[in-house]
């Protein structure tokens, strides 16, 4: 079995061009972060090989009359059989051009996700009352895209990029799960995306959200959004085996390098105050007495939640309180890279596992089981993880990954005949 | 705690809430077409002290034919009486077991499998008698049924027949109480 990573840097001028600059890559970086109740993020940083001045603006290189702030890209991968998978989209923040010599430059792109980019947009009307309640998957796609019934335009949504089309670039947005939020988007005061985004929508249920990819429709972009509801269990669940390779590696086990445990402590949340922000139902603060006995109050407060039920504002409060009241010793971070799995591993399903690993859509907000042995443990110990952020480091010669995690216990809920979520006395009920 | 069976989302599932749920379903046997006899798969245990069974949309063959209960293959013991009394007034009447064969658990329907039997079983699976107290409706009569099987046998599983002829189609289901 070949063990191989691909890895693949183009842009889109249009939906019918894109330019492959894989061959100018010296190394690439992305950042994958997701939070529940806040706005998943992705950055990433493209240095180019600018040798030839290829690059250099003004010049008579390839490259140099191209807009960089108007292109679409992809920093895609794919296993030895696996087709290509997207790591990371979005669009230009930032260039800087670093000239060494006369014989020697390097053209460094800085990216950032849509939801960053269009989430600065200040909407010019609130957001419609007249989309009185849809599930919050939804409304996110809205507050993007607008909303119009029968030819009438209820509210316009923001400008977004054209990336070089006739139509305005769309956000579609995904959900699997077996509950969903309501929300009502009464009364949102006219403001910034971003803001609707962090300070009402995914507090409420609560959820996160992040991009996943970037694909071509008729005529228009489209950028995928990925939401996690209020369950936080993905109906479409991988589970990423990581070992410390100590004893021999089972089919689709992936090596890791390195290993951080550590207290959790920074993430107790005890106490939970949540209120609707029309203020039309009662505020509920709900308290985990068992933790406060033992840490003193750790509150947070979501008073902007756009909760259509007081039962809502209710699930807001106790998800918080009773969720995160538990200081944990567990694994934080992990890494591992492509040369240790190609050493470790001669196995298709790893393989494969580990281009999907480096990915929001099939690698952020997934289950993760990791092994590990420590000083004064007399066996390995096995934890139930969430997968909250992907570093990836890439590099001709090789590709580096951190992988930082959640407690699963705290981060998933209870899942009939499931012999890690569906545990009483451990398991929580979304 | 909430009190089962009210949750507060994000609340862990705890043991004792589980263990606080008073009923759960052990078994649900279909009746077949034109059939004799039914006897349940294995029902009783030790898991539960007493029982609640629901006879339902059984059709007999014979007009005015009422189900019979037998415990596993006991064909002698049986004490018991079965009360009727039809809704149009004229008739009541009751139906006696001693010493019998089976027990009387209600008239079934001949035509529209309208019938539903109730009833509870209690002491099975245990060495000691086992008794039963119930209603019904069906065949334009209602009443009630009792009995006990007088031996100290455990038993694993029941069957039912009509009096007359066959029965077709209803369901059998069968709950446990959790009684620790």
């Amino acid at each position: 079995m070949t063990i191989s990573l691909t890895w693949r840097v183009k842009y889109y001028s249009n939906t019918a061009t894109s330019v492959d600059l894989t061959s100018f890559t010296q190394s690439a970086g992305i950042d994958i972060e997701v939070g529940i109740g806040l706005a998943g993020r992705s950055t990433a940083k493209i240095v180019l090989n600018n040798n030839t001045g290829a690059f250099t603006p003004n010049g008579t290189g390839t490259y140099s009359s191209v807009d960089w702030f108007k292109q679409g890209f992809i920093i895609e991968n794919k296993s030895s059989t696996g087709a290509y998978v997207t790591s990371f989209c979005g669009m230009v923040s930032d260039v800087n051009i670093e000239i060494i010599s006369t014989k020697e430059s390097r053209f460094t792109l800085t990216l950032v996700d849509i939801m960053t980019i269009a989430g600065r947009s200040t909407a010019t009307t609130s957001y419609s009352a007249f989309i009185l309640s849809t599930p919050a998957w939804q409304s996110l796609g809205m507050m993007f895209n607008g909303y119009t019934d029968s030819g009438t335009v209820y509210y316009s949504g923001v400008d977004m990029p054209y990336i070089g089309e006739a139509n305005e670039s769309e956000v579609n947005t995904f959900c699997v799960t077996d509950a969903l939020t309501y929300v009502t988007n009464d009364d949102f005061p006219a403001g910034r995306v971003g803001d609707w985004i962090n300070n009402n929508l995914l507090v409420t249920g609560p959820g996160t959200a992040f991009c996943t990819d970037l694909k071509t429709s008729a005529g228009k972009f489209l950028w995928y959004i990925y939401y996690i509801d209020y369950p936080l269990n993905r109906v479409d669940p991988e589970l990423y085996k990581f070992s410390d390779a100590s004893a021999a590696l089972v089919s689709g086990e992936i090596p890791y390098e390195a290993i951080d445990v550590q207290y959790n402590f920074d993430q107790v949340v005890n106490s939970c105050t949540a209120q609707d922000q029309r203020s039309f139902y009662t505020q509920t603060t709900a308290t985990d007495t068992v933790s406060t006995a033992k840490y003193g109050i750790r509150n947070v407060a979501f008073n902007s939640t756009c909760t259509q039920a007081q039962a809502d504002v209710d699930r807001v409060a106790y998800f918080w309180s009773n969720r995160y009241g538990t200081s944990r010793y567990t694994v934080k971070r992990i890494k591992t890279s492509y040369s240790t799995l190609k050493q470790a591993v001669d196995n298709g399903v790893a393989d494969q596992a580990f281009s999907k690993l480096l990915t929001a859509n099939y690698g952020i907000w997934q289950r993760a089981q990791v092994d590990y042995v420590a000083p004064g443990l007399s066996s390995q110990t096995t934890e139930q993880l969430m997968i909250r952020k992907i570093s990836i480091a890439i590099t001709p010669s090789d590709t580096d990954v951190v992988i930082e995690l959640l407690p699963g216990v705290d981060n998933q809920s209870f899942q009939l005949n499931s012999s890690t979520y569906g545990i009483l006395n451990t398991n929580r009920l979304a | 705690m909430a009190t089962p069976p009210v949750f507060s989302s994000g609340s862990v599932l705890t043991a004792a809430q589980m263990n606080s749920v008073g009923m759960w379903l052990v078994s649900k046997t279909t009746i077949g077409s034109a059939v004799a006899t039914v006897t349940t798969g294995t029902v009783f245990s030790s898991d539960y002290d007493n029982y609640r069974v629901i006879i339902r949309g059984v059709k007999t063959s014979a007009v005015n034919a009422n189900l019979l209960l037998n415990f596993g293959a006991t064909v002698t013991g049986y004490y018991g009486s079965q009360y009727y009394d039809a809704y149009t007034g004229a008739t009541t009447g009751a139906n006696r077991r001693n010493n019998g064969a089976n027990l009387y658990i209600g008239a079934a329907e001949n035509t529209l499998g309208e019938d539903v039997h109730s009833f509870d079983i209690a002491n099975p699976f245990l060495a000691s008698s086992t008794s039963i107290n119930g209603t019904y409706y069906g065949a334009s009569y209602s009443g009630w049924f009792g009995g006990t099987q007088a031996s100290s046998t455990s038993f694993t599983t029941f069957t039912i027949r009509p009096d007359a002829g066959t029965i077709t189609g209803g369901t059998i289901t069968v709950y446990g109480y959790r009684s620790q």
